[in-house]
């Protein structure tokens, strides 16, 4: 069997690419254990085969190539692939392309679309505090202090608590430490006229289009 | 709430011309009135301050999607007055219709959190779980208490043919369809990752599912006085459908043309209500399943005069008040709103106003008010 090492620049990461786009994660787990054995870095191995692999996937659900039953068995690759070089890259202490802390909105039990949204932005570089759903104000505040993340993404599913958006964005700007916090919001009922009324700093129609955003935030 | 022209004193339900505005034998001078589902929120203030009802309820719920219905004896007579004021409800508001939906028992997971709605008080609303499901497994499946379908489960039918008054419809449906009850039984997760993992295990729990609902339409269809079904199976979310347009044709489509032969056999007509971007299903509703009418539409997603352009010569259009709206709009802004969908979507007839979805608790009770009041002059 070639090495990978052995390989071209151009041809080193298409397996692992092709892994991550196919939704293989036994393949993206073997290639990445590979790769690590043959002595390649960690940090290079996720931005060259698993980022653009996962930037496919992003671009493919954006224009409804693919729909989110084949986003979901990505992210499983992309975590089987994770599961090998996170300890490295923690050990390595290499800075990720920033924080994010996300949450859904309290009152608010969706899950998916954040979900969708993590993964996404795992998969482009960033490191993301997933606070889960029904997190009242204080908690995101909270959460952005004690992680010192730069961007805050909430998330709800209904017109209803959509409305509990603006008391998060009113408890983060009131806090001294976290008012210059980047927020973007998201959901179904979510538009960019409701994103602006309340003082979000961008919306996000999709899981997709949320890295583009957040890439424009940092 | 004297304001409005409501409730109607006298009213003069008439579901046959409903139906031929439905499918395009009357073109009226203003549409008819439809609605999916209404909220106790919403129902409760207006029977009780409008019409001077009290109110009943067997359940704290407004969808019955697991079938938990107390039919005891104990339970009955509350039953009984529950149905009344249903029956009042729509009539009074103007309908030419009931509409009221069960579920056979299909038991799942279930999450809830106080309602944040602000007129909800301290009501809980029942979430889905989205990624555990009581079937994740072959075994599961075949551990799993499918329910058989009994008399009792039309008890709430029978009833309401034996009150309806005169020139007053009834449509219903099998409480959630068959992606909808597929979702709640594996989650919607789960039943994405077994879609690529395990299609067999998909299909299986998705045809024991469509055969138990069209065992249920045949019972509901031998009530003389049901109108029309007007089945839920939701497909999509705001930018695609929820699963690749193709399984939705492989596994669901088949299920629907089955329901929907079952009406015509019967002269009924088969409405489908589906939320989301569907639009690239919109030609296999039509052609292939053979729907009469489509519910559910969202400004966000794809408006009702747009569907009106691209559909309304071909099928009845249901609703199109977009939900958001008519939850956040000034009442100037939502009359002005609803007027000109009404006139757009008048002209040509098979179309009848109502919300895009349903009326839910954070719907304010002076805004559903105003609709029907825009709707009525």
């Amino acid at each position: 069997m070639e090495k990978y090492t052995e390989m071209s620049p151009k041809t080193k990461y298409v397996d692992l690419a092709e892994s991550i786009i196919e939704g293989n994660n036994t393949a993206s787990k073997e290639i990445t254990q590979r790769l690590v054995d043959e002595g390649v870095e960690a940090k290079e191995i996720l931005n060259d085969g698993l980022m653009p692999g996962m930037d496919v996937v992003g671009k493919k659900f954006k224009t409804n190539e693919i729909y989110i039953p084949e986003v979901l068995i990505a992210a499983r690759a992309m975590h089987a692939a994770m599961d090998v070089i996170d300890p490295l890259l923690s050990a390595s202490d290499e800075p990720s392309k920033g924080k994010v802390v996300i949450g859904t909105v309290q009152g608010d039990l969706h899950d998916i679309g954040k979900n969708l949204v993590v993964m996404m932005l795992e998969g482009a570089g960033f490191t993301v505090i997933d606070i889960g759903i029904d997190v009242p104000s204080e908690n995101f505040v909270e959460e952005l202090k004690k992680n010192n993340a730069k961007i805050l993404g909430i998330s709800a599913l209904l017109t209803t608590t959509m409305e509990g958006m603006k008391d998060v964005v009113e408890a983060v700007r009131s806090d001294s430490s976290t008012k210059n916090t980047r927020i973007m919001v998201g959901g179904a009922p979510l538009t960019q006229e409701y994103a602006d009324s309340i003082g979000a700093d961008g919306y996000a129609p999709d899981a997709s289009s949320a890295v583009d955003l957040a890439n424009q935030l940092l | 709430m004297t304001k409005f022209k409501l409730p109607i004193e006298k009213p003069e339900p008439d579901i046959e011309n409903f139906v031929n505005i439905m499918n395009g034998k009357i073109i009226p001078d203003k549409p008819p009135m439809v609605e999916y589902l209404i909220d106790n929120t919403v129902m409760k203030p207006i029977l009780q301050d409008m019409l001077g009802r009290k109110w009943v309820s067997p359940t704290d719920k407004t969808d019955n999607m697991d079938g938990e219905i107390d039919f005891s004896k104990e339970n009955i007579e509350k039953i009984n007055a529950w149905l009344d004021n249903q029956i009042a409800f729509w009539y009074h508001m103007g309908y030419d219709f009931i509409r009221i939906e069960t579920s056979l028992a299909l038991p799942a997971i279930s999450l809830s959190v106080l309602d944040t709605a602000k007129v909800s008080g301290d009501r809980v609303r029942v979430w889905q779980d989205e990624s555990k499901g009581v079937i994740r497994s072959w075994d599961d499946f075949e551990k799993y208490p499918w329910p058989k379908i009994k008399e009792e489960d039309f008890y709430i039918h029978r009833y309401i043919c034996e009150h309806l008054p005169d020139g007053m419809g009834f449509i219903s449906s099998h409480g959630g369809g068959v992606f909808e009850h597929l979702s709640r039984l594996m989650s919607y997760e789960g039943l994405c990752l077994t879609l690529i993992d395990d299609p067999a295990l998909f299909k299986a729990v998705t045809d024991k599912i469509g055969e138990l609902i069209y065992e249920y339409d045949k019972y509901l269809l031998e009530l003389g006085k049901l109108t029309a079904i007007l089945q839920g199976d939701d497909f999509g979310y705001s930018t695609q459908t929820l699963i690749p347009p193709e399984d939705i044709r492989k596994y669901f489509l088949p299920w629907h043309k089955k329901y929907a032969q079952l009406c015509h056999e019967k002269g009924k007509p088969y409405y489908l209500h589906s939320c989301g971007k569907v639009d690239v299903l919109m030609e296999d509703f039509i052609n292939y399943v053979k729907i009469d009418g489509k519910h559910s539409f969202q400004d966000g997603v794809a408006s009702i005069v747009d569907a009106k352009k691209s559909w309304g010569n071909q099928i009845c259009l249901l609703g199109g008040v977009d939900v958001d709206k008519l939850a956040r709009l000034e009442t100037g802004e939502l009359r002005k709103y609803i007027r000109q969908i009404i006139n757009k979507c008048t002209p040509g007839g098979r179309f009848a106003i109502g919300a895009g979805n349903s009326i839910p608790s954070y719907v304010p009770v002076e805004n559903y008010l105003t609709m029907l009041d825009e709707a009525l002059k």
